[in-house]
């Protein structure tokens, strides 16, 4: 595998949708546009917490120019069941509740009743006009508050998973991993650090608002047209809502501007199918940037306690961390994934790490880039750095001297196969950045970081078209050069260059199922199929060629895009694709390669990052000078891609760590629900982040890929609080280091 | 036979074991065993991912299982982007 000598993995040809997106032709969610189409609006909750008395729309059905009203009376109660397990599941009944309140709002912007109607203007305004009766809740809008003695319980019916109350609670679930002997390991410590950590909920931040488009036909059928993540799981979602049978929903994923797991879930399309129903038009609703705000998925708070136990040499012999995540309104935080990554990084002969699930009236979170991870991480690598600090080791030697290799047991279970992470740290510590003398005000940090990555199903067509060209047909929407890089392997395979291989992301109805792009899957698992579909195109393409010579197929080997006879039939002149093509049909038809994989999860993924920051100890303002990432790629297929995955992961730990959080008055309502004041990171905010990647092939991947999307969100939340520790003395519990907080930490700690 | 090792979490259901070893050709019949074997644990692992020596499946029921087989069950890894 890693000898295999690649002509087009590892290059970096110009991706096949870049011209639509830099001439603005490319269409996106909001760009579907249908004859006699309406404008969907969101009636949404003016209170976090809330019993619904009473609706009355008949002022909005009155308005000249609406078409159709919906509320949850028109949706099916579907009820609320957890399917799966403590350790993870989705409740369909939540979702459906999410999606349109019933009985009860959760937080502040809950959407309560939509309309359709000619122009937005009038949706709107019929939105206003629904008039709604409450009784007003006590909203929860901390994990303090959620755990505290008589708190307003969300969903006073519900049974928590993994823990014994003696009555209802604001906690869902709790997911333990535990291992060796727990007060041994700290008992035979010679430094213990324990600190505990906040991190608010921050938001994804895509630039793309959701949107959607549905038509429904006579014949009881619907076509979506939506920016997702996941056509197939839009499909299986809104008619599991809707309680309809899937083959009557057809999704088609528009070009996407941005996800990071925030659009994985539904919210807009099931509303979007009533009103299409009930008004016999086309619909299309599109969120504000301040519905995105208030109503999609940010990802959970945290609080997290940490407690790390070293002997003097720095073997760690200890380490207990303690997650508790707020879910928003809906159980399903990923307090799951922050405990089994939280500890992943090094060896703990003895263990501890807990994970809470807490529901608060906020919105509800969705996936955000390796789920969970940079909270636990932001904790534990806190604390390695504390740990370095008190023994007096170089933290790279400290983290190499615990870091998890081949054949090293993960805390939630399995036995780490081929990893890259001593290599990253090897790399780290030998790159011109570490050793580059800072200056005054200045700190530098370094944190490491772990993400599993994911398999999962995926399907690819390969059809080679008569001149020899090729289409590769996949069902994951794009969001970060998947296009390209499903090409890339399809051309490596057929032999011919990537410009002549046409990658399309098809609708549910023209690939096979597909699971979403989401947990650094696609370039992985979908690439998977795509090389086994090339390979069964190839296949066939030496049977052709092998009738066309009247010999065996065993006697034709394919190399480099041309036929080639061989044992007996080496006499044959070669024969290349462009020249076998024309010749398919003479030949028993078109060619046209298929797979269908379920591959086992893709080969974990660390990197190691480097954070220099200078602090302006007058005003608090903190600045990233230099950054530089490290990560395991397994095998980089388009460089520049996956160096871009490892930029905007790392710019967007950045903000997480500086700058981002959300702001609640005290009935809940978000204060800042815009860019201007929600503040993430611009171009100009960062440095130029430089990127290594590092190439530890992974053994169940045929080029040896792993997945690269969402590590490098992990370590960037500890590299900066690391590097602000260096630079002003202080270790910073509460994130984000604004400069307020900067401002006071510095003043406290007499500086 | 297959070894099945518990989270702490799962321990709870299986009577504090930490580890089991159950005979079993497939990941199903293993679920099969341990249900019957737990009667609290019927049920949670309908939907859970299953790791076999390492490699982990998020729909491994019927994974096959060597002798020599380590077994973890867990939560079902996704992701974000």
């Amino acid at each position: 595998m890693s000898e295999r000598k690649f002509k087009y993995v590892g290059t970096r040809p110009i991706r096949h949708d870049g011209v639509e997106k830099v001439t603005g032709r490319a269409n996106y969610g909001a760009d579907v546009v249908l004859p006699g189409m309406l404008q969907g609006a969101i009636a949404r909750s003016e209170h976090a917490h809330a019993r619904i008395l009473s609706i009355d729309t008949s002022k909005a059905e009155a308005l000249e120019g609406v078409k159709a009203v919906v509320t949850a009376a028109d949706f099916p109660d579907i009820p609320c069941e957890w399917k799966g397990g403590a350790a993870g599941g989705t409740d369909f009944g939540e979702l459906s509740r999410n999606i349109m309140a019933r009985d009860k709002v959760l937080y502040h912007g809950h959407a309560l009743a939509a309309v359709a109607a000619v122009s937005p203007e009038i949706a709107r305004e019929a939105c206003k006009r629904i008039e709604v009766n409450y009784e007003v809740l006590e909203p929860v809008m901390s994990l303090d508050a959620a755990l505290a003695p008589g708190a307003p319980i969300l969903h006073p019916d519900q049974e928590p998973m993994g823990i014994e109350s003696e009555g209802p609670t604001n906690v869902t679930n709790r997911l333990a991993f535990e291992g060796g002997d727990l007060d041994a390991g700290f008992a035979d410590a010679d430094v213990v650090i324990e600190r505990e950590f906040t991190t608010p909920m921050v938001h994804q931040g895509y630039i793309e608002p959701h949107a959607c488009t549905v038509r429904f036909n006579e014949d009881g059928k619907y076509s979506i047209w939506c920016s997702t993540q996941g056509p197939f799981s839009v499909q299986m979602s809104s008619a599991i809502v809707l309680a309809i049978e899937p083959n009557l929903v057809k999704c088609t994923p528009t070009e996407i501007g941005g996800g990071f797991g925030g659009k994985t879930t539904i919210y807009l399309e099931p509303v979007a199918m009533l009103l299409a129903r009930k008004s016999g038009r086309p619909v299309r609703i599109v969120m504000s940037r301040e519905e995105v705000f208030r109503a999609s998925g940010p990802t959970s708070g945290g609080r997290v306690r940490m407690k790390l136990g070293a002997k003097r040499d720095g073997r760690f012999v200890a380490g207990d961390c303690e997650i508790w995540l707020e879910a928003g309104a809906f159980r399903g935080s990923p307090a799951g994934a922050a405990a089994m990554t939280g500890l992943s990084s090094y060896t703990f002969p003895n263990f501890r790490i807990q994970g809470y699930d807490v529901v608060v009236n906020k919105p509800k979170v969705a996936a955000y880039r390796a789920p969970g991870a940079p909270i636990s991480n932001f904790a534990v690598e806190s604390c390695v750095d504390e740990m370095a600090r008190e023994l007096r080791i170089d933290p790279i030697e400290l983290r190499l001297r615990n870091a998890v290799q081949e054949g090293d047991r993960a805390p939630y279970g399995p036995t780490f196969k081929a990893i890259g992470l001593r290599d990253t740290l090897e790399q780290a510590r030998n790159h011109p950045h570490y050793k580059t003398p800072l200056g005054e005000s200045q700190g530098r940090g370094v944190a490491c970081g772990f993400w599993f990555n994911a398999g999962m199903q995926s399907s690819a067509i390969v059809s080679v078209n008569t001149d020899g060209s090729a289409v590769v047909r996949t069902g994951n929407p794009d969001i970060g050069g998947s296009r390209v890089s499903l090409a890339m392997m399809a051309a490596e395979e057929l032999g011919i260059p990537v410009e002549r291989v046409r990658p399309v992301v098809g609708d549910t109805e023209s690939v096979g199922y597909t699971d979403l792009t989401g947990g650094s899957r696609v370039t992985f698992a979908t690439g998977m199929a795509v090389i086994e579909a090339a390979q069964d195109a190839v296949q066939q393409l030496r049977e052709r060629a092998a009738k066309i010579w009247g010999v065996d197929a065993k006697d034709v080997k394919w190399e480099d895009g041309i036929a080639h006879g061989c044992n007996g039939a080496a006499d044959q002149d070669p024969m290349p694709l462009k020249v076998l093509a024309p010749k398919l049909g003479a030949t028993g038809g078109p060619v046209v390669g298929r797979a269908q994989v379920n591959p086992a999860a893709a080969g974990p993924g660390f990197a190691t990052h480097i954070c220099d920051i200078e602090v302006d100890p007058e005003t608090g303002r903190s600045q990233v000078i230099r950054y530089t990432t490290i990560q395991d790629a397994g095998k980089a297929v388009h460089p520049s891609y996956v160096e871009g995955q490892m930029q905007g992961g790392a710019v967007q730990g950045i903000g997480w760590a500086l700058n981002e959080e959300y702001l609640w008055d005290d009935d809940g309502v978000i204060e800042n629900p815009g860019f201007l004041d929600y503040r993430m990171p611009v171009a100009s905010d960062v440095p130029m982040i430089d990127t290594v990647i590092v190439e530890v092939p992974n053994p169940t991947h045929p080029y040896g890929v792993r997945g690269v999307g969402e590590t490098p969100i992990v370590p960037p939340l500890a590299a900066v609080a690391n590097a602000m520790r260096a630079a002003t003395g202080v270790r910073f519990e509460q994130l984000p280091m604004s400069p307020p907080r900067v401002l006071e930490a510095i003043d406290r700690n007499g500086r | 036979m297959a070894r099945v090792v518990f989270s702490s979490t799962q321990r709870a259901l299986v009577d504090g074991a930490e580890s089991v070893e159950l005979e079993a050709r497939r990941v199903v019949d293993l679920i099969e065993a341990l249900y019957a074997l737990y009667p609290k644990l019927a049920g949670q692992l309908d939907h859970a991912a299953v790791a076999i020596d390492g490699d982990i499946y998020n729909e491994g029921r019927f994974q096959p299982l060597e002798p020599t087989s380590e077994v973890h069950f867990m939560g079902q890894v996704s992701g974000g982007r």
